[in-house]
Formats: C-alpha cells, structure tokens, sequence
C-alpha cells in the first residue's frame, strides 16, 4: 500500500474527514441555490474555497496520522522521500476530487446563467487545482506540532489576505490573485491574466511545499 | 550487509546529537544500542530506518526494513487489524482481545499490534528491524514471546537493532553500540577515537575521547580497532 493510500486508509477510518465534506456540500450547494450565477464569477468563488477545503482535509489527514503511525508508514514507504511524495500526491488528490465536485455540481444541475463552454471548464479547473494546491501545501507547512487552532487561524489569515491583496496585487496575490483573474476573464475562454495567476500560484504552491519538505528535515 | 550508514550527522533543530558516526549491520546480528537521555538513540534509530534524512552522510538499507518507535500511539479510531492491512500483513494472526479499535486498547496493547505487524514478515532473511524500547509496556509474557521472535528472526538471517533504557530484555546482544561516550558527553572532546572494544565474548563499538578509553581499558576491555574521528 502506498504511503498516500495508507494515510487516507487511516483518516477515512476516523470521522475527521466528515466535518469538511459536510460543509463543502452546504457551501457549495448555497452558492448555486440564488441566482445570478456567472460561470467565471462563481467558478472564481468555489476557486478560493477549495483553497480552504483542501487545506483543512490535509490538516485532517496530518492530524489523525500519528507520529509513530507516521513513522512507521514513512519506513514502509521506504524512506522521509517517498513519504513526501505520498504526502504531495495526497493534495493532488484532494485537489481533483474538490476541482471535480465544484465543476460538475452546478454544471449537472443547471446552476448557471448560461451552458458554461469548454473554455470556462478548463479555465475553472485551472483555478480550482491551483488554488487546492496552495491550500494543500499550505497545511503541509502547518501541520503537526504546531496546534490546530493556530494552523487552521494562520490559514484563514492568509487566505483572508490573499482576496484582500487581490485587487492591489493582481495575479501575484495567490488564491485571491487567481480567483480576481477568473472572474475577469472573457466567457469561455483562458485569458493570459488568469494563466499568470495560476502559474504564479503554482510556484507558490512549489515554495510552501519544499518550505514544508526543509522544515520537516530540521525537525529531525 | 543489510544496512550501511556512512559518515551520518544526527541534529534535530539546532541541536546536533551525532556527528560522522558509520555503521555497518549484517545480517543475522542482534545489536544494543545503549547510551544516556537524549545522547541521540531515537534520533539515530529514525535516521537509520529512513523516518527522516541526515543531515550529513548516508544510509543505504538493502533489505526491507521493519522499524517500531518508542512510545507507541496509533488513531484512536482505528481498527487494529486495519492497521495490519496498512502495513500489508493483513493475514498475520492477531489475538482477539487486540482486535478491536486502537483508541480501546492500551499503550501495551498497542505496542503488541505494532510488533505483529512489525514482526509479521520476520521470516525474511534480509530483513532490518530497528526496534526502540520495543519492550516499554508490554506484560511478561508478551516481552518472552518478543524476545522468542527476536531470536527466530536472527537466526533466520535478520539483522536486530534495539533500545532497552530499561534493561527489560534478557536477550543477549552479539554488539552493543555505546552512543554514551560517543554521543553528546564527548561533543567537547578535542580527541575522540572510533574504536571496536572486545571484552571476552562481548564486543563493542564506541566513539570515546581518549580519557574515556582509558578507563576502559583498566575496566578490562582490550581494543581490536581504533580510528581517529577529529
């Protein structure tokens, strides 16, 4: 069993995950339930949610591994690297499924203004993933020791910080960035704006995982 | 050879615990690593099983490698035959007052579930297991049935490394690694020496300053090998 598939064994046999699913479903489900609903401006919404989402079911999942069980699943795995891979394909899971659920609820119901087309699909997915991934990763950085509440406070913080940087700081904002991007994009297409962002965010997903990776390797 | 560190610094945060310590474990050796609180033990034993990388040197592991930390705590909410799966050993036997939820057992309990499945797989010839304080917490008859296994493995070609602050094992090791001397007691040592120490059928492995290598030797230790360290 890989290293990814043993954590999620573990947390899936907990009801951490619930509390985050749960509240996932009766966010995105109350966005779409008034109207209007533009494609871009609320793809842009759910976007910056799924940055929280996957942040707070990495957290989970860090928080119900214990450190031994930790340890020994890292030995099996063969070694702190591969763990770290697993750890990163985790968020890349969490990151599909979120980007799949917030794409495919209001495109199946009908939720929209319009038909999104298949620019605004892509373009939605784009930023969902991206914005998963700096959440992720964001966790990764806050995970164990440091307490729960002091993780889950750093995370809205930066979040917060993120959307109110967006406007001033454009697409190097982050999540904040990449959402301003995909709620100013022309219909159904990926404006330049919004593969900057994303490309941006991705590079800041890149920092805060190997500033996780490093800080792991101090701790020893 | 089953495991191979070369040259490895030990540190966690600023704190350096070992410096350029070597190993080389074989296969069918039960060895002791011994030393004082917080000379490194764990931190040595993480860096060998791979829990985390050294800061400086090397591990190479050639077989697979079984490790158990120290003060064992599993997901309370955890199944722990589901745990057995995880560590794939799903079919190992495990006695029916363990097959419950981990949060139901206790930190013995506990201990016991993590050694079956550690153990689980023992028959393996090139295998490593990387035990610390393996017996904390366990009965008298769980630390017999360890001790039993221990022995089964070694002689099926494993290669054993334990931790036993609380001398609760009657195993007799065939090495005993002293991270006493070696390990932060000797960090201020301008001299420190490699040596392999033999004392009859016991033999041992110690970084020691020079003081330190003198008392042994009117201890009664004979010296089979020394090098210098810095």
């Amino acid at each position: 069993m890989s290293f990814a598939a043993a954590q999620l064994s573990l947390v899936l046999s907990s009801r951490r995950v619930l509390a985050p699913v749960t509240l996932l479903i009766f966010a995105v489900v109350g966005i779409y339930f008034y109207r209007p609903n533009p494609v871009q401006g609320s793809f842009a919404v759910t976007a910056v949610l799924t940055a929280f989402f996957c942040a707070w079911l990495v957290a989970s999942v860090e928080r119900e591994v214990t450190p031994a069980a930790g340890a020994i699943l890292t030995v099996l795995a063969g070694g702190a690297v591969a763990a770290w891979r697993g750890r990163l394909a985790l968020v890349g899971l969490f990151a599909i499924v979120l980007t799949v659920f917030c794409l495919a609820w209001p495109t199946a119901t009908g939720a929209f203004d319009r038909s999104p087309g298949l620019g605004d699909l892509l373009a939605g997915a784009l930023a969902h993933l991206v914005c998963a991934a700096v959440g992720g990763t964001l966790a990764l950085l806050l995970g164990p020791p440091l307490r729960t509440a002091t993780a889950f406070t750093v995370i809205l913080v930066v979040l917060i910080a993120s959307i109110a940087a967006a406007s001033p700081l454009e697409i190097v904002a982050g999540p904040g960035g990449v959402a301003r991007a995909l709620s100013n994009a022309p219909d159904d297409q990926v404006s330049a704006s919004l593969l900057a962002a994303c490309a941006v965010a991705v590079t800041e997903a890149g920092a805060l995982g190997f500033a996780a990776r490093v800080q792991s390797r101090w701790r020893g | 050879m089953l495991l191979w560190a070369d040259g490895v610094t030990v540190a966690r945060g600023r704190t350096t615990l070992l410096e350029d310590f070597s190993l080389q474990l074989e296969a069918g050796e039960l060895v002791h690593l011994r030393g004082a609180n917080g000379c490194g033990k764990s931190s040595l034993m993480r860096v060998l099983a791979g829990v985390v990388e050294p800061r400086r040197g090397s591990v190479v592991r050639t077989g697979r490698c079984e490790y158990v930390p120290e003060r064992v705590t599993l997901p309370e909410s955890l199944p722990a035959r589901r745990w057995l799966r995880v560590c794939g050993v799903g079919g190992a036997e495990l006695p029916s007052e363990l097959d419950r939820r981990c949060g139901a057992l206790s930190n013995g309990q506990q201990q016991r579930v993590v050694l079956t499945a550690a153990m689980a797989d023992g028959s393996l010839p090139a295998s490593i297991h990387l035990l610390d304080e393996p017996w904390a917490g366990l009965d008298a008859v769980a630390r017999d049935t360890l001790d039993a296994n221990l022995t089964s493995v070694v002689a099926g070609g494993a290669a054993v490394m334990y931790t036993d602050h609380g001398h609760e094992t009657g195993l007799v090791a065939s090495r005993t690694l002293d991270l006493t001397e070696g390990g932060l007691e000797a960090a201020g040592s301008d001299a420190l020496l490699r040596v392999e120490l033999r004392r009859g059928g016991e033999r041992t492995h110690v970084v020691i300053s020079d003081r330190a290598l003198a008392a042994r030797l009117s201890d009664g230790w004979e010296i089979e090998r020394v090098d210098r360290v810095q």
